[in-house]
């Protein structure tokens, strides 16, 4: 079930929130977590278990690190808490992918058995979300470890934190520390809800009308072989994705931090403008920012950081980005696409920044802008071959084969180029400060009302007519 | 926040009343609930079906987003219908196959889909040599596609250098092999400028006014497959029709956009009335059409019933339609071979954006129902279903799906069969053919036609299976109704009225509709019983002294006498008393002399049986009746007549 479908908008989440704000507050969590627990197993049956039992075994385990001695019992409990999590997320995620490419070497070697191995193996599936919960799972522990935080005093909290709907299955991944208290204690205001509303409406039509759309024009591009794309198409195609990947996982953020905000949960953001960069270095800082602290805090920090010299620094950076690549998916265009954007952070601190400063605001951002479009080619392909030929299809001039995009891709096409530079003006800061903002005067609060009904109303119209497309007659 | 209550509290209690949207399509089951299910996730996806289709203001939502799309993008979602420029709408598929791309969007590689063409071309050749053994023809009959006759209004679609004219190469077959065929698109695009107003409407998907030149057309062709002279379409001065009083068929595709409100067609619409003209020449053919929808167009502008005798429709491999009403519903119940014998003209209505459709199975069918017996395909099925269980195996398939696979597969393929492969004519028949053609000499003869009618009245059969038991009967040198035996003057008048209307119909000329001539028939009979037009009618004869029998066994005793050997025989009252109604027939040594007046209050007694035989209740309460007094129907029925008649008085 996801956001961005009829039985979540019209049954899930009307029934979720009549439920939630029925039961008295000091048993709210238990209604959301028992609404939790049925959203996941709604999705995914066969790991709401495993989920749940996971979270229980690395409750206790945390508990008894915080109780134990700093010393090595500490940190062999913290260290058994790590490797469960990421164990689970290695065998479940990376299993098939090193079975198959060890299977590819086994077979340059000539080792026939061990290439023979990897057929033999049935495909592992992957439960939903476990890279958010392994993550979320991971700063609780790390968090405890390192005394930022006390251990969650409830099982019932811990597990509500790891498994909240509103984040569980695509984020934000949110710091325990920065939920702990909420969990105990919140208040939500009527404003709240109001705004949490509208930033969840927001999100949604983001996700529905804006990178769906884009999403049919990127779609037919990347489906067509090498050689056909003409070179036109492949540009728009790729534009098309760039914004279809940002409007979709921006959109599925606002969806979650409006949630939480409606039940007064303040999540983290998690995109600022990310189109908006001057350097790759800065598009992190604004694209999938709670990935992006996760990596600095419990990866680039107890790597070495920029504290062991300028080599060791660039390594490091080299390393979090190829693995924050192969976090997005076991396939090697995301471990290319990682090194790719692993490649110019390193440029940006050896020089590129400086040129960049030097051609001025707007060049730096249409240069990072295209910089970003050519790694999203890596990322939307099938694999390395297919990112190649669309390369090719980019660069070659000699492909026939054009994709007409109707009226209404234009249209949200420009759109969606409005509101990915908007912030690039004042204009556009206020206007942008003035929707986001926790505080809605009554004025602006009518036209929020108008925009978020007009916007519900075409977000649902959408995602009805691609679910019913009837014939006039039956087909034979 | 209240906003996501609402549609729960309107799906619960349907406080509103929406308009339902338009079209056709399969609603999502109700999800079934089981361990197993879930745990697959079918039942999670049959949920999120079910319930995507089920919530409040579902169809206002839907419409107003097609409403948002149409009005500021020229955009609809229906996968069925293009926006072209000027909002002129088209079905998706004329699109596609006028762009040449009709292979490329169902994944068919162009070889693929000229091989299919050409087993299509091939095996109709084979069917129209083998029907016109039998004094049938077989003819195509290519509809016009908006697409190409105004495709000025279209919108540019992608180049692809493996475009494939499914639809040229077609015709280009079938000229090649000298098969009577009409195209109609390259007509309808010469004189398409001839006339001030457009042959399809702008937001409909079949021809309008154009059916009628279109029919007109078709009866000329027909005419001279076999020389015949049928009845003449006469177009009047086409008049202007009011947008409100455009009948739905003609905006199909304005009202599968389900926006809010119906798009407005913006050219001047017109129709072209039409009156059928026939003389003593005139020709009533009995033809079969097979195909499309358009084939309703034309019904709805032209009365058919005046131009041929005994019309049916096969709707693509779908619904089986005689005299526009339903005889079958799917198309499993028909019996192909019967329906192509059964008629003189078999017309196949082709249609450019359907050719990919393998005929609707209907050339397949055809082929085979002509020169395979039962048994043969049978056989065949088995070895095709061997082959595909062993060369493409499916676990998830059972023996009988395997059949019903390999039965596709020779539907499709015909020459599958090694007896039906090459250009030459196969020389295989099926054996029932001469069964089924005994049967349609059966129905074309009127008066056995009537005397098997009778018979499956009177023993309370289906009349097909009347024929087709008559048809047995008969190749066996045998009959059922070599003698009208089951007459009453009942059945003698209601014989004698049908023909008398026929004869005002289509000998006289009189245009009228049905009800009209009945009572025009009635007055001729009544002037003609005057002139004792009837007086030496062996056939009125029989069935005055059959019924003087009915008569005679009402007496009390007579009624005992039945009742008793009914129960003696362990069969119903109303049989007995049928079989000593012939048994009495047959053994009287002279028969009745009649004159007019006897003849008259016959008729009179007919007149009133058959508005008794009209009301519903009536004939209930003459049934009940029978029944609480354990007598025969046809005695309380009688009782009921003479009542009636009196009271008249």
């Amino acid at each position: 079930m996801v956001f961005s479908s009829n039985i979540f908008l019209f049954f899930f989440l009307p029934v979720f929130l009549a439920a939630y704000f029925l039961t008295p507050a000091k048993f709210r969590n238990y209604t959301l977590l028992l609404f939790s627990i049925v959203f996941y197993a709604f999705g995914a049956p066969d790991f709401v278990f495993l989920l749940i039992g996971e979270c229980i075994v690395n409750y206790y385990l945390v508990r008894a690190m915080a109780k134990a001695r700093p010393g090595a019992g500490k940190k062999a409990l913290c260290a058994v808490s790590v490797i469960l999590s990421l164990g689970l997320l290695l065998y479940f995620k990376y299993a098939n992918f090193l079975v198959q490419n060890l299977s590819i070497l086994a077979g340059w070697l000539g080792l026939k058995q061990l290439s023979a191995f990897n057929s033999q193996l049935s495909a592992i599936a992957l439960p939903i979300g476990i890279s958010f919960f392994t993550f979320q799972s991971l700063t609780y522990t790390l968090d405890v470890y390192r005394g930022v935080t006390p251990p969650s005093g409830k099982l019932s909290d811990y597990v509500l934190y790891i498994m909240m709907f509103p984040q569980l299955i695509a984020g934000p991944i949110v710091n325990y520390n920065s939920v702990a208290a909420q969990l105990v204690s919140r208040q939500s205001s009527m404003e709240d809800r109001v705004t949490g509303y509208y930033r969840f409406v927001i999100g949604l039509a983001k996700k529905v009308l804006i990178a769906n759309t884009m999403a049919v024009y990127a779609d037919k591009a990347f489906a067509l072989g090498a050689g056909e794309l003409a070179t036109s198409s492949a540009w728009i195609g790729m534009l098309a994705y760039t914004f279809q990947i940002y409007f979709d996982f921006s959109g599925y953020s606002d969806m979650a931090i409006g949630l939480g905000k409606m039940m007064g949960f303040r999540f983290p953001e998690n995109f600022n403008n990310p189109y908006t960069s001057k350097s790759v270095t800065e598009f992190w800082k604004r694209w999938h920012m709670t990935l992006g602290n996760f990596i600095m805090n419990y990866l680039y920090i107890p790597l070495g950081g920029n504290r062991k010299g300028t080599g060791r620094t660039y390594l490091n950076l080299w390393l979090c980005f190829l693995l924050s690549g192969l976090w997005h998916g076991a396939s090697w265009n995301f471990v290319v696409w990682g090194a790719f954007h692993g490649l110019f952070i390193c440029a940006d601190k050896l020089f590129l920044n400086k040129v960049l400063k030097k051609i001025g605001n707007l060049s730096s951002v249409l240069f990072t802008f295209l910089v970003v479009n050519l790694g999203w080619v890596l990322f939307r392909a099938d694999d390395i071959v297919s990112a190649c030929s669309f390369y090719r299809a980019l660069f070659g001039f000699n492909g026939s084969h054009v994709v007409y995009g109707d009226l209404l891709f234009w249209f949200t096409f420009g759109v969606a180029v409005v509101f990915s530079f908007l912030t690039l003006t004042r204009v556009g800061q206020r206007l942008q400060e003035k929707v986001f903002a926790d505080h809605c005067p009554t004025r602006r609060s009518w036209v929020l009302f108008a925009l978020s009904l007009v916007l519900l109303l075409l977000s649902a119209g959408a995602l009805c007519v691609t679910d019913f497309n009837p014939f006039i007659y039956f087909r034979f | 926040m209240t906003l996501l209550f609402l549609p729960l509290v309107q799906e619960h209690f349907q406080v509103f009343q929406f308009r339902p949207l338009k079209g056709v399509f399969n609603p999502a089951p109700e999800p079934e609930f089981s361990m197993k299910s879930y745990a697959q996730g079918q039942w999670q996806e049959q949920t999120e079906d079910y319930l995507g289709e089920h919530f409040g203001f579902r169809e206002p939502v839907i419409r107003l987003y097609n409403q948002y799309v149409y009005d500021f993008y020229n955009k609809t979602y229906s996968s069925e219908i293009s926006v072209g420029r000027d909002r002129w709408l088209y079905q998706k598929d004329g699109v596609t196959q006028y762009y040449g791309l009709m292979g490329q969007r169902h994944k068919l590689s162009n070889e693929a889909f000229e091989e299919n063409l050409a087993i299509e071309t091939r095996s109709l050749v084979k069917i129209r040599a083998i029907l016109q053994e039998y004094g049938i023809e077989l003819m195509t009959f290519t509809l016009p596609v908006k697409s190409y006759v105004y495709p000025e209004h279209l919108r540019p679609q992608p180049f692809v250098d493996t475009l494939f004219h499914a639809d040229e190469y077609y015709d280009r077959q079938l000229r090649a092999a000298g098969f009577p065929h009409i195209n109609m698109t390259p007509w309808f695009q010469d004189i398409r400028d001839d006339y001030p107003f457009t042959l399809f409407y702008e937001k409909g998907s079949h021809w309008a006014s154009g059916a009628v030149l279109g029919t007109d057309s078709l009866l000329r062709f027909m005419e001279t497959l076999k020389g015949e002279h049928f009845a003449r379409i006469v177009q009047g001065t086409p008049y202007e029709v009011p947008v409100d009083q455009m009948d739905p068929k003609d905006y199909d595709l304005a009202a599968l956009l389900n926006t809010i409100r119906l798009p407005k067609q913006r050219m001047p619409l017109y129709e072209i009335p039409v009156t059928i003209e026939q003389d003593s020449n005139t020709v009533y053919p009995n033809v079969l059409f097979v195909g499309s929808s358009y084939y309703w167009y034309m019904t709805a502008r032209i009365p058919f019933e005046k131009i041929f005798d005994n019309r049916d429709f096969m709707y693509y491999n779908y619904t089986y339609f005689s005299k526009d009403e339903v005889k079958f519903k799917k198309m499993e119940n028909v019996n192909t071979l019967k329906e192509l014998l059964l008629h003189d003209y078999v017309v196949y209505f082709k249609n450019a954006p359907q050719l990919y459709l393998d005929g609707f199975s209907f050339f397949g069918k055809s082929l085979i129902a002509l020169c395979i017996s039962d048994k043969r395909f049978s056989e065949k099925i088995d070895e095709v279903a061997d082959s595909l269980m062993r060369y493409q195996p499916d676990p998830s398939m059972d023996s009988s799906q395997y059949r019903y696979q390999a039965q596709l597969k020779l539907i499709k393929n015909p020459e599958l069969f090694e007896e039906l492969r090459g250009d030459g004519i196969p020389t295989a028949r099926n054996p029932m053919i001469q069964h089924y053609l005994m049967e349609k000499a059966l129905r074309n003869d009127r008066s056995l036609a009537f005397l098997v009618t009778c018979k499956a009245n009177n023993d309370s059969i289906d009349l097909d299976k009347a024929f087709a038991l008559e048809a047995q009967q008969r190749l066996m040198g045998r009959s059922l109704v070599s003698k009208p035996l089951y007459h009453t003057t009942y059945d003698y008048f209601n014989f004698l009225t049908e023909e008398t209307m026929h004869d005002l119909h289509r000998t006289v000329g009189i245009d009228a509709d049905r009800n009209e001539l009945f009572h025009l028939a009635w007055d001729r009979i009544d002037s003609l019983i005057d002139c004792h037009a009837y007086d030496h009618d062996s056939l009125m004869l029989a069935a005055y002294a059959m019924s003087q029998i009915v008569q005679n066994l009402e007496y009390p005793k007579a009624l005992d006498a039945i009742r008793g050997k009914a129960e003696q025989r362990q069969i119903s009252v109303d049989q007995m008393f049928r079989n000593d109604v012939v048994w009495s027939y047959n053994t009287m040594k002279t028969r009745p002399a009649i004159d007019s007046a006897v003849l008259k209050q016959y008729f009179e007694r007919y007149k009133t049986e058959f508005g008794l035989r009209l009301s519903k209740p009536t004939m209930e309460k003459v049934a009940t009746k029978a029944k609480a007094e354990n007598n025969p129907q046809r005695s309380i029925l009688d009782r009921e007549i003479t009542w009636v008649l009196n009271n008249k008085k």
